[in-house]
């Protein structure tokens, strides 16, 4: 397709000119991310925004103060923790709350937003395992039953897994254990209730919505990328199937970002514009309760 | 409301049923045509000089006529022609075929051209002289009918050079335009930058914005009523012109007393140009180019005064193409690779038209057509191996394409009763075929493939109903009902669209017109970037995706100011729904996805005011148009379902034009315009998200793009002249015209698009693309 690009700009005979279209940058504003869920501390990160033609990624804003409210009901502020991550062990959201976080900085204006942490947690009646061989190697292939509640409900899907690295020990020649981090794991799905722009390629995460199986049993067909090599040194011994049932700002700020990564130099893309939900700045508010299955590879 | 506008037509038509009871009436019809070359003239003004009771001819040079018994001066008139009095004394049904001439010096007569702007009850219907047209100033020379459309208020363009039209907020998909009765879906040569329309062929354009009456359907904003020469009755006649780019040559005349014919052909020949300097600069390996063809074709009959046919046709295709080929021997084995990559679009259109007078007061013409418009982007690539071994041979070709075709049939019929009544009925069907976008793959290393949306047949009806009525001497209406019908995928979706327009009449010469137009379109188009890409998609209504319709109010004032200038302000509201846009992040390169999956569906609405002045006679010729308008967008899934504007919301839209001759050998035109920059999406900040890393949510990942509203930023106004003189000279042969001219006079950087590029040092910044600066053309026309 670059070349019918190539036509067009030929046939203009590379007429263009070039001229500052007088567009001048916008000031700053705070940047909030957090996802909050009833089984870990409120966690924030906050940064700010930086104009589009700079390339500032590190913009950590320190010293800001952050309250949390649930239902209305001053329940704390969240300390800065080091590289504009804020948070207060005390402070752990419950189940169905619904909480207000405002944030005020010298020199910005002041950002608030809400998050109601879903009631339950999302439910997986069965997990059914298959290995498949993939190029001569054994690959592990799952469906993930999901037990879909009646009302609109939407949901990510992770897999993670410590992953295992290894040294070889010449002198004893055996591979050592040398550390294993929990990871989120690569996959990939044909599943059609994941958008396509999800589908391509291999993702760490999908979210979806129940519209094509309300208040029924579905399940979800994943290929993750856990591969079976050798026994004396597997890469994963158990995997963690997570599925989250999340709020719809979570949904689409997270569905938005895919596909505006998605699009990224497609010339012919409309711009996505990413879901947002802090007044007066930019990011995300979230809330989460999930289900987790500890899978053994074998 | 239904039941009203039923109510409403019955009575007033059976109210004016009686009272033409009661006197002696005889009726006065013929065709009016140019003296000279036996064109006919439409729009042309018949009427009794004593009572100015009167009518127009119609597309075909038929008029009719009916009035008590009585003598009486008759008067033919018709821009630009010398005026022709006719004394009968009506006593009996009457022909009068009437040749106009048309006259040089045109300010040395009194014109009274067509029926004025004050006197006709349609509204928001400009008619541009075919001459005017012509002689206005052109980019590269090459005369473009839908370019001096743009001109007009409420018509704005797309981007720079392109020919698409946005009619008082509407998309290109809703204007229908006509070549002697046939759509052209895609009416653009060169990636928008000329039209289809080759103005020498061409005999009359009507354009109409709002206020239709209930023979149109089908599209929500305009029609473009475009009709081709019938071709010189007298004798054989030419014209042609060799420009810049291209060249073109008009053939017409008799065959016999009865028939005659036009052929007209036109090609580009940048690609001729630039082949020698390609090759040569790639040392012969490497061929690439672009030209386009049409060809303009028609044949007309006379059977006798009551039966005509016409048969025409249109073919034209444009073609991008690069190709490139290798040889080599690495002494183990001889290698020999071709590859070929190209873009091809075309209209095909014909039509065949049967007029039949059933008697003087009644005419009907049928109509069938065929109009076809593809587009074909397709790479073929062959690998030849040959070693001692044998020869291995790959071959690849992948093709993506695209169309609509159309079969229809049309039964018309005027009735023309008495001067207070013009009825109009008809039905029409068409068979569409649409070709939403396949993706074709052929290899002999792997089995072929075909991916994306298949063939979608529907059928389309409708049925229409009309009367322009003169209810006094200073009321009149056009009442009217289009009923129409789509059947596709088992879905049946029926539109009843109701139609008035009213005229009143003061007594001081200035009248008040009010229309209402209820519209339906049963087809979508599927745009992508707005650059006028000949990859857009012709898509029907589905079951998932339902017919556009549209609700259009207007209101104005008209006159004509000492018989020379037609001043008109009109103000109006559109409400549009069915809408159709990409998604966010969409793009039609995503080919393996079905259209419906990749579209959303909206409203719109755009509402306005316009003023028109314009002059169509004496030695200045031109017009002013002033627009002011608002046109916006409300899609549930875009923008977080905020309204936001059209990507060509323009809130001032203004354009100057005039020609001026200055004697019979030499013209001198010019355009001005101006118009508020359009409406794009740009990005404006970027800000950190959130990933997954361990367990828990971090910051990180790519940035995120911050585009503030959908086209929330306004680019610079867009503003040219544009300038021509052309030189005429008698000559034994015939005429011959050179004419000299300058686009964007004053070389004006007008935006085209903007995007992020980069300082020398480095840094990022935001260019604005302009397409053309001050391009000059010369050209050299003749005719005999």
């Amino acid at each position: 397709m670059k070349k019918l690009l190539v036509i067009i700009f030929m046939v203009c005979w590379g007429c263009e000119t070039v001229v500052d279209p007088g567009i001048e940058p916008d000031d700053a504003s705070l940047v909030l991310n957090s996802i909050i869920n009833p089984d870990s501390v409120i966690k924030v990160n906050l940064s700010k925004s930086w104009y589009v033609l700079l390339d500032e990624r590190e913009q950590f804003i320190e010293g800001a103060t952050i309250d949390i409210y649930e239902e209305d009901k001053y329940l704390g502020q969240l300390d800065h923790d080091g590289f504009g991550v804020y948070t207060n062990s005390n402070l752990v959201p419950k189940k169905g709350g619904n909480y207000r976080i405002e944030v005020s900085k010298e020199g910005y204006e002041d950002i608030f937003s809400e998050a109601t942490i879903p009631q339950r947690p999302a439910l997986i009646s069965k997990i059914k395992i298959d290995t498949i061989l993939s190029d001569g190697i054994k690959r592990l292939k799952f469906k993930v039953e999901i037990d879909d509640r009646v009302g609109e409900d939407y949901y990510e899907f992770i897999i993670f897994g410590y992953n295992r690295n290894y040294e070889f020990n010449e002198e004893t020649g055996t591979y050592l254990l040398i550390d294993s981090v929990n990871i989120p794991i690569w996959s990939e799905t044909e599943d059609l209730i994941i958008d396509e722009f999800q589908r391509e390629g291999t993702n760490l995460d999908y979210v979806f919505s129940d519209n094509f199986f309300e208040g029924k049993k579905y399940s979800l067909s994943i290929d993750p990328g856990i591969f079976i090599y050798d026994t004396s040194t597997p890469q994963f011994t158990t995997v963690t199937v997570v599925l989250r049932n999340v709020n719809k700002d979570y949904f689409l700020y997270k569905r938005s970002r895919l596909l505006q990564d998605w699009v990224d130099g497609d010339p012919f893309a409309e711009p996505v514009l990413v879901h947002n939900n802090i007044q007066n700045g930019f990011g995300i508010f979230a809330g989460y309760n999930q289900t987790e299955e500890v899978i053994t590879v074998r | 409301m239904q039941n009203f506008f039923r109510a409403t037509l019955l009575g007033i038509c059976l109210l004016s049923a009686f009272q033409e009871l009661y006197a002696q009436k005889f009726t006065i019809s013929g065709y009016i045509k140019d003296k000279n070359t036996g064109e006919v003239l439409i729009g042309a003004n018949i009427y009794n000089k004593e009572n100015y009771q009167g009518t127009t001819s119609n597309n075909y040079g038929f008029y009719s006529l009916t009035l008590p018994a009585d003598s009486m001066k008759l008067m033919f008139s018709y821009v630009g022609y010398q005026s022709v009095e006719v004394t009968l004394n009506l006593d009996k049904d009457t022909e009068i075929n009437i040749g106009l001439e048309d006259v040089v010096a045109l300010d040395e007569i009194v014109i009274s051209g067509r029926e004025e702007i004050q006197e006709v009850t349609q509204m928001s219907k400009i008619n541009v002289p075919i001459a005017q047209i012509k002689a206005m100033p052109a980019l590269l020379g090459e005369v473009d009918v839908l370019k001096v459309l743009q001109l007009l208020p409420g018509i704005q363009s797309g981007t720079e050079g392109s020919s698409g039209l946005y009619v008082r907020g509407g998309g290109p998909d809703q204007n229908l335009i006509l070549l002697d009765g046939v759509p052209i879906y895609n009416a653009s040569h060169l990636f928008g930058f000329f039209s289809v329309f080759n103005a020498d062929a061409i005999n009359n354009v009507d354009l109409i914005k709002g206020g239709f009456p209930a023979r149109y359907g089908g599209r929500l904003s305009s029609v473009i009523d475009i009709t081709m020469k019938e071709g010189n009755h007298e004798k054989l006649r030419g014209e042609g012109a060799i420009g810049l780019i291209s060249s073109k040559l008009t053939l017409e005349g008799p065959i016999n007393e009865r028939t005659t014919f036009l052929f007209s052909g036109r090609r580009t020949y940048i690609d001729l140009l630039a082949r020698p300097l390609i090759k040569a600069a790639t040392e012969g390996d490497e061929v690439a180019g672009y030209y386009f063809y049409d060809l303009n074709a028609k044949i007309n009959h006379k059977f006798s005064n009551r039966d005509r046919v016409y048969l025409s046709g249109y073919f034209g295709n444009d073609d991008a193409y690069s190709r490139y080929k290798e040889n080599y021997d690495t002494g183990v084995e001889k290698v020999f690779y071709e590859d070929e990559f190209g873009l091809d679009w075309g209209n095909i259109i014909a039509a065949m038209r049967w007029n039949h007078v059933f008697n003087p007061k009644f005419f009907s013409n049928l109509t069938l057509t065929y109009s076809r418009y593809r587009f074909d982007i397709f790479e073929n690539y062959k690998e030849e191996r040959t070693t001692p071994n044998g020869v291995d041979n790959e071959d690849e070709s992948i093709s993506y394409f695209s169309g609509i075709r159309d079969f229809a049939a049309k039964m018309d019929f005027e009735f023309i009763p008495n001067p207070n009544h013009y009825i109009r009925f008809g039905i029409n069907g068409i068979n569409h075929t649409f070709n939403p976008g396949i993706l074709s793959y052929k290899s002999t290393l792997e089995s072929d493939t075909t991916l994306g949306s298949f063939k979608t047949s529907a059928n389309e009806f409708a049925a229409y109903l009309e009367d322009d009525i003169k209810v006094t001497d200073h009321l009149k209406v056009n009442a009217g009902i289009h009923i129409s019908a789509f059947d596709v995928e088992d879905e049946l979706y029926t539109s009843f669209q109701p139609r008035l327009a009213v005229r009143y009449l003061l007594s001081n010469g200035l009248s008040i017109k009010g229309s209402y137009a209820q519209m339906t379109q049963f087809i979508h188009l599927l745009t992508n970037g707005g650059i006028g890409l000949p990859t857009d998609l012709w898509l029907p209504s589905t079951r998932k995706v339902a017919p556009q319709e549209s609700h259009q109010f207007a209101f104005g004032l008209a006159k004509t100011i000492k018989k020379q200038y037609e001043i008109s302000v009109e103000a109006y509201y559109k409400e549009m729904d069915g809408l159709i846009e990409y998604k966010e992040g969409a793009s039609f390169l995503n080919i393996d996805e079905d259209w419906q999956e990749k579209v959303e569906t909206g409203r719109g609405e755009s509402y306005g005011a316009e003023l028109f002045v314009q002059k169509k006679t004496g030695k200045f010729t031109g017009w002013v148009g002033y627009t002011l308008s608002w046109s916006n967008r409300q899609f549930d899934n875009l923008n977080f379902g905020r309204s936001f504007p059209y990507k060509y919301d323009r809130r001032h839209d203004i354009s100057i034009t005039g020609v001026y001759k200055v004697n019979d050998r030499i013209d001198i035109s010019g355009a001005w315009v101006y118009g508020t920059g359009n409406s794009i999406t740009l990005p404006i900040s970027k800000y950190n998200g959130f990933r997954y890393e361990g367990n828990f949510w971090f910051r990180g990942g790519n940035p995120i793009t911050y585009h503030g509203e959908r086209n929330g930023y306004r680019m610079r106004s867009y503003h040219r002249l544009d300038f021509s003189i052309s030189f005429s000279k008698q000559k034994k042969w015939g005429t011959r015209k050179w004419t000299i001219g300058t686009y964007n006079t004053y070389s004006t950087r007008n935006p085209f698009f903007i995007d992020i590029g980069y300082h020398k040092n480095g840094g990022k910044k935001f260019i604005q693309y302009s397409l053309f600066p001050i391009i000059p053309s010369i050209s050299y026309s003749f005719k005999f």
